[in-house]
């Protein structure tokens, strides 16, 4: 540790760490390059401003930047709204029968 | 056909089949309309009688099918009873309904006024119904009347049959039907002096070579399956192999039945009918013959499975829809062939048929599955569901799990197929907690069909529980309590029971299901209301809108956007995982935080989660796709 701690560092080199790291994003969980990235922002007290973003890693589709399953569950849970619809005009609902055919079972 | 040498004669023993009390007055019996037809083939004149018509119209037919449809307590055949054995029936005081009180409700009166009015049927209604069958029928035709008996058939046939042995005894009674499968036969040949004979197991070839021998005066010990008294010993033959081309069986022939329901006015004379015209298309269960479901003893002896050729089934449908003026038809069968999804169910669909059409299926069935069900006109299915737990399932050895129930459960309620099917409890090896889950569940489904059905199981003959009960634990096995009201002392209730009471070792009590039948009484409640719980969504590309009205006063929309849309719609088409998910969304979230949200939808109760499987709840709102 004592050869490490008098490393000197700027936010450029930050940055540019980050970008190297970001080469292997796609192999952690956002959780986990939330996590490295807030370690490497907080271990820097030159730095007031503690922001992490989601780099534009992996193939294909992904949640948008930033999106965690925390901050999903979040977003589930303020998906609703309360309130009734008019009845609709084409209910597709069936009735059940007043006899049923088939073979009963259970007593 | 073979054996041409009796053909001249065989003219000369014409055959009556008769149907007795207690069966649907609203369908045809196909036993009857099967062996008429077969009879006919050999070239022996033969008339049906669905005698249960003449009955339901006497003691009103609301009435009748209470009785009609109610199993387990045999409250049918004992009002036959006294008619069947004479001074040897062994309930001449009606103690049976005080006995067995608690299990009258289903009659939809008091107790009391329940018990007075069987006393009357039984004192009254049933002797003048017989009297009235005696005379009105042309019975000094007939040679040989067969008597075809399932479930609650067999009291009223032995009365009607006693009543014709006295009157002209040498009329020969043969008996047949699942009531004869296996010992069963033999022993109430052995007891009820009516019965001449009886075809043990499946008659399509036994009847007639039993008419053939007749006819021929060959000894009847040759005819396969046939058990008959000998000197006071019943003998029987070794039974016939199942039959196995069911092509080569004839379309049942049900004439009269829809004469003489629309001469009683049970049925009206003109017009399309709305009568369910039952079709057999296949026999045994193949489920059944890999693995048989603990609880089921339908198939008796007879699991093999075989089907008819797609070809057979759509001339039978045609044929019977213009014969009887009927567009309905209700498979018989214990299970769906799944061939018929490649050649037969596609053929309905291209020619535009307009069947309506009953099946039993086991319930792994998949969207696409269903939709082709009721693009071809099936309308109506009995699925094998019987529980919304996969612990319990596993028990029954039904193959599949909670979460596929439900999936059928939501794709035939989008397609618009009528699901009828039951909630079973009672397995030995079940826990409280597979109840307690059920329970639990159960608000979250309330917009899909609840169950027609929700009970203890059965302990039925031929069912594994019967069969190796020590590997289920079962002791105090005997038979149902009301076989002894009915029946003779002389006759062996354990080698002709088909219902039998039963403990389990460590088995639940009833307490345990009491939660679960309070919250299936509150879902079936809600159906019946004039506007029935749902849980919809609309989908655009990456947004869902999901409306929630399961519960009144409780109505609320989801709005889902960008990966919860894209979630949700992922476990909408069949149950699926978050591996697989995740696979086919490409997301970079790990398998265990989709499962997090997951059971975030589950908690909203959105989405039915079953081990590591998942499925959507809601219904897409758009019909028909």
């Amino acid at each position: 540790m004592s050869e490490t701690s008098n490393v000197p560092f700027d936010r450029a080199d930050v940055n540019g760490l980050t970008d190297q790291l970001s080469r292997f994003a796609s192999h952690l969980t956002p959780e986990e390059w939330r996590l490295l990235l807030a370690i490497l922002y907080a271990a820097s007290s030159h730095f007031d401003e503690v922001s992490v973003t989601l780099p534009e890693a992996g193939k294909g589709k992904k949640p948008p930047e930033g999106l965690t399953v925390r901050q999903l569950r979040e977003e589930l849970r303020n998906a609703y709204k309360p309130g009734k619809t008019p009845p609709p005009g084409n209910n597709f609902q069936v009735t059940p029968p007043a006899v049923s055919p088939g073979h009963k079972k259970g007593g | 056909m073979q054996d041409d040498s009796t053909l001249p004669r065989r003219s000369t023993w014409p055959v009556v089949l008769v149907s007795m009390p207690f069966m649907d007055p609203y369908r045809p019996s196909i036993q009857l309309g099967l062996l008429k037809a077969i009879a006919v083939q050999h070239g022996f004149p033969a008339r049906t009688y669905h005698a249960y018509l003449d009955f339901a119209v006497r003691i009103g037919v609301e009435y009748y099918n209470k009785l009609c449809q109610h199993r387990g307590t045999l409250v049918g055949d004992w009002l036959f009873s006294l008619e069947a054995f004479g001074d040897a029936a062994p309930d001449p005081d009606a103690d049976m309904l005080d006995e067995l009180a608690d299990s009258l409700s289903y009659l939809g009166t008091s107790q009391e006024t329940a018990k007075e009015k069987l006393i009357r049927t039984r004192s009254s209604d049933v002797p003048a119904y017989l009297d009235a069958l005696v005379r009105g029928f042309s019975w000094e035709d007939a040679a040989v009347v067969g008597f075809s008996s399932t479930f609650q058939q067999n009291t009223a046939s032995f009365a009607l049959a006693r009543r014709l042995k006295q009157s002209d005894p040498g009329i020969m009674t043969v008996f047949g039907g699942a009531n004869f499968d296996d010992e069963m036969g033999p022993e109430l040949v052995r007891t009820v002096d009516c019965i001449d004979a009886a075809i043990i197991g499946e008659g399509d070839e036994a009847f007639p070579r039993l008419l053939r021998a007749l006819a021929a005066g060959d000894r009847l010990d040759q005819v396969p399956g046939l058990a008959h008294r000998e000197h006071d010993r019943v003998t029987m033959a070794a039974p016939m192999p199942a039959t196995d081309q069911l092509d080569d069986l004839p379309a049942p022939d049900y004439d009269e039945y829809f004469q003489h329901a629309e001469e009683l006015g049970v049925l009206p004379p003109v017009g399309h009918r709305e009568v369910w015209l039952p079709i057999e298309t296949a026999r045994g269960c193949w489920w059944g013959a890999k693995h048989h479901c603990t609880f089921c003893g339908l198939n008796g002896t007879t699991m093999r499975f075989r089907s008819k050729s797609p070809e057979r089934v759509l001339d039978e449908l045609a044929g019977q829809a213009k014969r009887y003026r009927s567009f309905r038809f209700e498979a018989v069968d214990n299970i769906l062939d799944m061939a018929y999804f490649k050649k037969l169910f596609p053929v309905l669909v291209e020619n535009e048929t307009g069947y309506e059409i009953f099946y039993e299926v086991k319930a792994n069935l998949s969207r696409d599955q269903l939709r082709l069900l009721a693009q071809a006109g099936v309308t109506h299915l009995q699925p094998g569901i019987e529980s919304l737990s996969s612990h319990v399932l596993g028990l029954m050895r039904k193959g599949v799990r909670a979460i596929q129930n439900v999936n059928l459960l939501r794709w035939a309620l989008y397609y618009g197929i009528q699901v009828e099917w039951n909630l079973l409890w009672g397995f030995p090896g079940e826990t409280e907690r597979d109840y307690a889950d059920q329970t639990a569940v159960i608000p979250h489904l309330r917009h899909l069909p609840p169950p027609v059905n929700s009970a203890r199981i059965w302990l039925e003959r031929f069912s594994p529980i019967f069969t190796a009960q020590e590997t289920f634990r079962i002791h105090r096995r005997v038979p149902e309590r009301s076989y002894h009201y009915v029946y003779p002392a002389t006759v062996d209730l354990e080698r002709v029971a088909y219902f039998f009471d039963y403990e389990i070792d460590g088995g639940l009590p009833d307490a345990t299901y009491a939660e679960l039948r309070c919250a299936v009484d509150d879902w079936s409640h809600a159906w019946l209301d004039g506007r029935r719980p749902l849980l919809k969504y609309w989908s655009a590309p990456h947004f869902v809108q999901i409306y929630d009205e399961r519960r009144p006063g409780r109505e609320g929309s989801y709005t889902l956007e960008d990966t919860l849309a894209d979630l949700y719609l992922a476990c909408s088409n069949q149950p699926t995982t978050a591996v697989a998910v995740r696979r086919s969304l490409d997301l970079d979230l790990p398998p265990e935080g989709i499962q997090e949200v997951f059971e975030e939808f589950q908690r909203l109760g959105l989405m039915f989660l079953d081990e590591q499987y998942v499925l959507a709840l809601a219904v897409p709102a758009v019909t028909g796709r």
